[in-house]
Formats: C-alpha cells, structure tokens, sequence
C-alpha cells in the first residue's frame, strides 16, 4: 500500500498504472473518501466487494468523468440529461438504466439486478482528471466498509479496516481531512417521476433546478426546458408559479418562454398594470396561462378580492410576478389548507432570480 | 326597449371600469357634459361617509356614487334633473383590462340597460383611447367640427401610449382596426413609473420623474433599443432595466465575487453611497431621451410605411408635453397632422371617451342583448 498526497506530481501517472493493474484506490471527492476499482473489470469489483465486505447483488455506483461518459454506460432520459446539465459534476448520483447494446460494459456485481446503474460526476478536480486519464469509470462507494462511518480522512478509514481488508488497498490519495459534507443524493430517473432515494446537500424533493445563466437567452432555453418537464402535469392538475426576483431579473421573459414553448400566440406583456393577463395555451383542455403582477397590490385583501382561486383549476398555469407580499397568504388559502380541494389539484413552484451581474442571474426553482 | 327612434344628437351614459378608475360620463352626441373619475373625488366626503373607506379599485363601492355624480353635473349643464329614463343608450367598457374590474362596470350597465328598456352598447377600452380626440366639450368646441370630421381621409393612425398599453393601430374607418405595432414587454407608462420607482420617488411617480428630467442633462446616453427591428413593435423594459443598472453603479452596489461561496451572502450588493439629487435628475433625463429617441424611431418608421395623413394619439403617457413634442416633430416630418385630446382628463382612464365611440355605434344601432354581454379581459381591439 502506498500513500500519495493529491499534489503529488506524478498522482495520475501512479494512479492510472494501479488501476489498470486491478488495484484499489482510496480517493477524495466533495464529499467523502471514496474507494475506487475500475468499474468494468471483474477481477478489480471482486477485490472491491471483498474490501467493502458486501454481498453481491447490492449495487454499487460509479464516478465517470463526464456526460459523455456516462452515456457510454446508460441512458440518459430528460430527468437525467437535466440532472446532469444543472448539477454535475456535484454531489448527486443519478440511477439510469444500463444501456442494452452498448458497446462498453460494466462488470458483474456493480449495477442492480434490475440492470440500474448509479452514477456520479465527483467535483473533485484530480479525480476528474485520473478518470479522463484512465478512460473507464471507477466505482465511487464510499471507503468505509459496510455499515461504518462515512470517512472524512485516511484514518477513519483505516482504523476501522481488518489486516485483511487493509491489505487489499493499493493506493491511498490523501487530501488531509475533508470538509465533512453529507454523502451525495441519489436520484432515481429510470421512472416518469425522479424519486429521491438518498437526500444529500442537494434536496431533490424540493428542488428542481439551480443554475446559473449568462444572458437573456439562457434564461429562456431554462424557462423552456422548466415547462417541457412540467407540460405533462396540465393533464390533470394546475401548475401555480410563484417568482421571487427582483425588478428587471427576467421574469417576464420567464413567462413568455414558457408561453412560448406551450404554444401561446399573443404576445406576451407585462401584466404591471392590468394586474391579471390571461392567454389561451391552446391545448386540448382549454388551458390558460393566468400571469399575474402582485406588485401593485397593496393588502392581503385586495389580492384576495382578484380570486385567484378561480383561476386555479386543471389545465390552467399561474404564475404570480412579486409573489413575495402575498406569499403567506397563497400559502395559507391554496396549499397549506387542508378542507382545500384545489390543494389536491394543485403543483406549486417557486421560482426565484437572482442577480449576479447586469448579465448572470441565478434561478432557483423548487416544489413548495 | 325604447320606441326605435334614433336620436341625431343622443344622450349616452357610459362606464369604464377596465382596471384602476371607475368612471361615468354623460354625453351629448359628442360633446362631454360630465366626466366623472374616481381617484379625482372625493366620494366618501360627499357622500357623508356612507362609503367608509375607499380603496383603489373598490369599483363596487365607486360604481353608484360615480354615476350619480355624472347624471348630476351634467344635469346642471341641462338645467333639468336626469334620470335613466332620460338616457338614448348606455355604453360600457367590456375589455381589455382586469376581470374583476370590468365585470362591475359591465353588471351595473346590463343592469341599468334592462330595468329601464334602454339600449346597450360594448365598447373596446382601446377604442376609446384612440377616438378620444373626438370629444368636444360641453360647448361643442373640438378638434373638429361636424363637417370637417366628415372631410377626414381614412386611414387614421392611432398611437395609444399608457400605463397598460403602447400600441399603433390603424383605423380603415371608424370601427374596423389593425394593430400595426406594440409593446413586447412594458407599457410606456409602466416603464416611466417602474423607473420612477428606482430612482426613489415613489409609485406611480411617472409625472414626478418627467418634472425631474428638466433638470438633468442626458449624461448617460442609454442605447436605442430595437433599433435594427423593422417590426412597428416597441420595448420599454430593456430601457428600465438599464436605468437600475446604472443607478446601481452610481450608487457603488457592485456585486463581490469573492462572496459567492459564502452561503450567508444572498447576493446583496454593498451599499456605498445614495443617489444625488443630480444623479436623480440625469438619469430621469436620461431615460426619457432614450424613451423618446425609441418611440420616435418607430413613429417615424410606421409613418415612412404607410401613407397615413391622420394621426390620434391617446393614452395618459400623451398628456405629458414632452411627448406630445416628440409626435408631433414626428408627424409634422412625414406632413401629416397629429391630434390630442382636448382635455386633460381625455387622455387617462375615463368613460367620456368610451361615450364618444357609443356615439358612433348608438348611429349604427350597434346594440347588444345585455343577457349576452360579457367581460372579456384579453378583447381586441382587431377582432
């Protein structure tokens, strides 16, 4: 077993020899020490799983080093290719479905049963590095062994570790103790619906997308890609937007990209005035898009006199500009109430904007 | 119903409650004996606190009193006590605008028109802005006289500037339109208030910002917006939005990037410094200058495209004298001749104007069954 520091200059060089030899790494992420075998060898998972004291059958996920190679392994659905656009590399790993036909394998013992495969883009610059370097994915389970705790530096690890367990590691990347930062959320996306099924630093339960734009039409290409995913819903229930952003953040073009992607005809204009616009979506439910600026509303009671509620019903999104004055009060009256059928009907989005530069924003949109 | 007997000279109560004001007026063929707006009374003193509190956009509380207000004062001008029965017709604004606001405007007029067999008619709110310079006032002085409004070639342009609405529309006569152009974001009176906003001066604070421009010079020269466009479309917001940025250049609020990993910061800008009184008046001056330069720009470019002679510009934003320069410069470049209404109250929200398109469809006996009107917040003006 040898040790190197991360700064080591010649780290990928060693690096990339053991795992090509079937070693077993140690390595730091964003989150934890990972422990680390090439992935589509078989000899390297046994040693791996040997190490970890796991019985076969429960999968284990894997580091790439970039989409491209993800999409080597699984396939990428919209869920994925969002997760991957806006999170990755992060701490997230995302479940897809093993591709059938591909021409690159996983090894025996790494993906589910049900042929799922956990993968993660750490954001941890050096590993990113020895996986491009290497060309494969390396497993990225963390390096405690089965039911131990999560190991912030080397001798968590090898304190807990038998004779035997210890010699099975090749190489240790030592980086000094790591922040302790929770382990990654895992995400399901091989359903219609993601389903969160480890929370992490990243909460997917509440939030749908965080991401940085440069310009107005970045903003738009998010709104666009915001709706795609939501379009379906309209089906059978009313989608209520409520922004948070201050003057001039974008939220009117916000509104006309989603207009846009659903196929409203007019234009789009500030509803400042008018309070309350409306637009026909066009689709078979008869839908509109209700856009409303509460920025003009001074009380709680001149909004409750606009009666919103009437809007509020299948097929109809809402989105409420300056929602911030109101918000206790759509919370109140539309989702935390219990006797409120609509509650039942009713998705709410929150989605906030914020400045960077007079050109970056940052959006945040999350399930309320 | 009333005999069909149809009056030359008919006297129309008419109502608007498209989104802020609710507003009665009473008219005489096309001269306004009464233009009654809310904001501009005070209803609850006259009506001896019958009304306690009256909030904007409270049409419901507004609608009687208003009327009543309006049936008065032009009865004073007639010297005889008016009733409903002594009504041709009633008009009433039935969009666009806010739904809950022009549904009162539109119950109260159905209501009046079937108790009292009066005839009803629906009128475009926008409709109403373009054909404002019609009205005369209660001694029939206006623009024009019957006969030269007869003399009018067909196209009229109409350029209808408020706080909901920037729009060129083209009228082939009275009551057949096209929406040339419009705004794609913010209405040009939306963006002077938004601006006044934030520079500090409150809202609505349109008119203060237009006073304040006279003492700045336009030291920041914003960009032209749209200027490569060949649409007759206009924008506002890119406008407004310049505006912040400067101020909050001016003001020091730069945006650390050293803060962005900390998780307490939330992307607030450090404040350095306030505006200056001067700032406040350059950057006031500022946005007029790059607002007057954009709507000359697509003035002048639905001028050179069509072959209008006839121009009526309407809308609050016009009663600002700075613009009515700037259309009129315009107009007078393309040898046409623009028209303002006659009154200051002709340009905002009110109902006289509503009136002076009823005068023309109350001609046609264009009625409608007030069993089958409806508001409808999104009505066009072309359709």
């Amino acid at each position: 077993m040898q040790i190197v520091s991360v700064n080591d200059e010649n780290l990928i060089k060693k690096v990339v020899s053991v795992l090509s030899n079937s070693g077993l790494i140690i390595f730091p992420t964003e989150t934890c020490y990972g422990v680390g075998v090439d992935a589509t060898n078989e000899l390297s998972v046994s040693k791996l799983l040997e190490y970890k004291r796991r019985p076969e059958g429960k999968a284990i996920s894997v580091a790439v080093s970039d989409k491209e190679m993800a999409y080597r392994y699984v396939e990428l659905n919209d869920i994925a290719n969002n997760i991957y656009n806006n999170f990755l590399p992060g701490p997230v790993t995302v479940i897809s479905k093993l591709k059938l036909n591909g021409i690159d394998k996983i090894a025996k013992g790494i993906a589910s049963e049900n042929g799922n495969l956990g993968v993660r883009i750490p954001n941890y610059e050096k590993v990113i590095e020895i996986i491009k370097a290497y060309g494969k994915p390396i497993t990225a389970t963390s390096a405690n062994s089965s039911g131990a705790k999560t190991p912030y530096k080397i001798s968590d690890i090898l304190d807990n570790l038998s004779d035997k367990q210890r010699s099975l590691i090749d190489l240790i990347i030592d980086a000094n103790e790591l922040p302790h930062n929770p382990p990654s959320s895992v995400v399901d996306t091989t359903k219609d619906e993601m389903k969160t099924l480890r929370e992490g630093s990243v909460s997917f339960e509440k939030l749908i997308l965080e991401v940085e734009t440069e310009g107005e039409i970045e903003t738009r290409e998010i709104a666009s890609k915001f709706i795609a995913r939501f379009k379906s819903i309209l089906n059978t229930k009313c989608l209520l937007i409520l922004f948070n952003a201050s003057m001039g953040a974008g939220k009117t073009i916000f509104v006309k990209s989603i207009a846009e992607e659903l196929g409203v005809k007019d234009i789009v204009r500030s509803p400042t005035f008018n309070l309350i616009k409306q637009y026909n979506l066009g689709n078979e439910k008869n839908g509109k898009l209700i856009h409303i600026d509460a920025w003009r509303i001074e009380s709680e009671e001149e909004f409750e006199k606009l009666k919103i509620q009437e809007y509020l019903t299948q097929g109809n999104i809402v989105a409420i500009e300056w929602a911030g004055g109101v918000s206790s009060k759509i919370r109140e009256q539309y989702i935390n109430s219990k006797d409120n059928e609509n509650q039942k009907e009713l998705i709410v989005v929150g989605i906030d904007i914020e400045y960077l530069s007079e050109t970056k924003r940052k959006i945040v949109i999350t399930r309320i | 119903m009333k005999e069909k007997k149809i009056n030359k000279n008919p006297l129309i109560l008419s109502i608007d409650t498209s989104c802020d004001e609710t507003s009665a007026a009473v008219m005489y063929g096309l001269n306004v004996l009464s233009n009654v707006i809310s904001s501009q009374i005070e209803l609850h003193k006259k009506y001896g606190g019958v009304v306690p509190l009256i909030a904007k956009r409270a049409h419901e509380e507004q609608i009687d009193p208003v009327i009543f207000e309006a049936l008065k004062r032009a009865g004073v001008l007639l010297k005889k006590k008016l009733s409903f029965n002594d009504l041709d017709a009633i008009a009433v604004t039935y969009g666009p605008g806010l739904a809950i606001a022009l549904e009162i405007g539109v119950e109260k007029a159905k209501k009046i028109a079937t108790e009292y067999g009066i005839p009803l008619i629906k009128i475009n709110h926008m409709e109403g802005h373009f054909l404002a310079s019609l009205a005369r006032n209660s001694k029939s002085i206006g623009n024009f006289t019957d006969k030269e409004f007869e003399e009018i070639n067909f196209p009229i342009l109409g350029v209808l500037l408020s706080g909901g609405h920037s729009e060129f529309i083209l009228a082939k006569s009275i009551g057949e339109y096209e929406v040339l152009g419009q705004t794609l974001d913010d209405a040009m009176g939306e963006a002077y208030d938004k601006v006044a906003r934030i520079l500090g001066l409150g809202y609505p604070g349109g008119k203060t910002l237009s006073e304040f421009a006279k003492k700045g010079t336009d030291k920041f020269k914003f960009t032209i917006p749209m200027r490569r466009d060949k649409s007759f479309n206009m924008s506002f917001s890119g406008i407004k939005t310049a505006v912040m940025f400067k101020s909050k250049e001016l003001k020091g609020e730069i945006y650390q990037p050293s803060q962005m990993n900390n998780p307490n910061n939330k992307g607030k800008f450090d404040i350095k410094r306030e505006l200056s009184k001067q700032d406040i008046y350059d950057l006031a001056r500022s946005f007029e200058e790059v607002s007057f330069g954009h709507l000359k720009d697509k003035f002048d470019r639905v001028l050179s495209n069509s072959n209008v002679k006839v121009i009526f510009a309407g809308g609050g934003v016009v009663s600002n004298s700075k613009i009515r320069k700037v259309l009129r410069e315009t107009a007078k470049k393309h040898n046409s001749k623009i028209y303002f209404p006659r009154d200051d109250n002709l340009y905002m929200d009110n109902a006289a104007m509503i009136g002076t398109v009823a005068f023309f469809r109350y001609l046609k006996e264009e009625f409608v069954n007030p069993k089958e009107l409806d508001r409808d917040p999104e009505a066009k003006i072309d359709e």
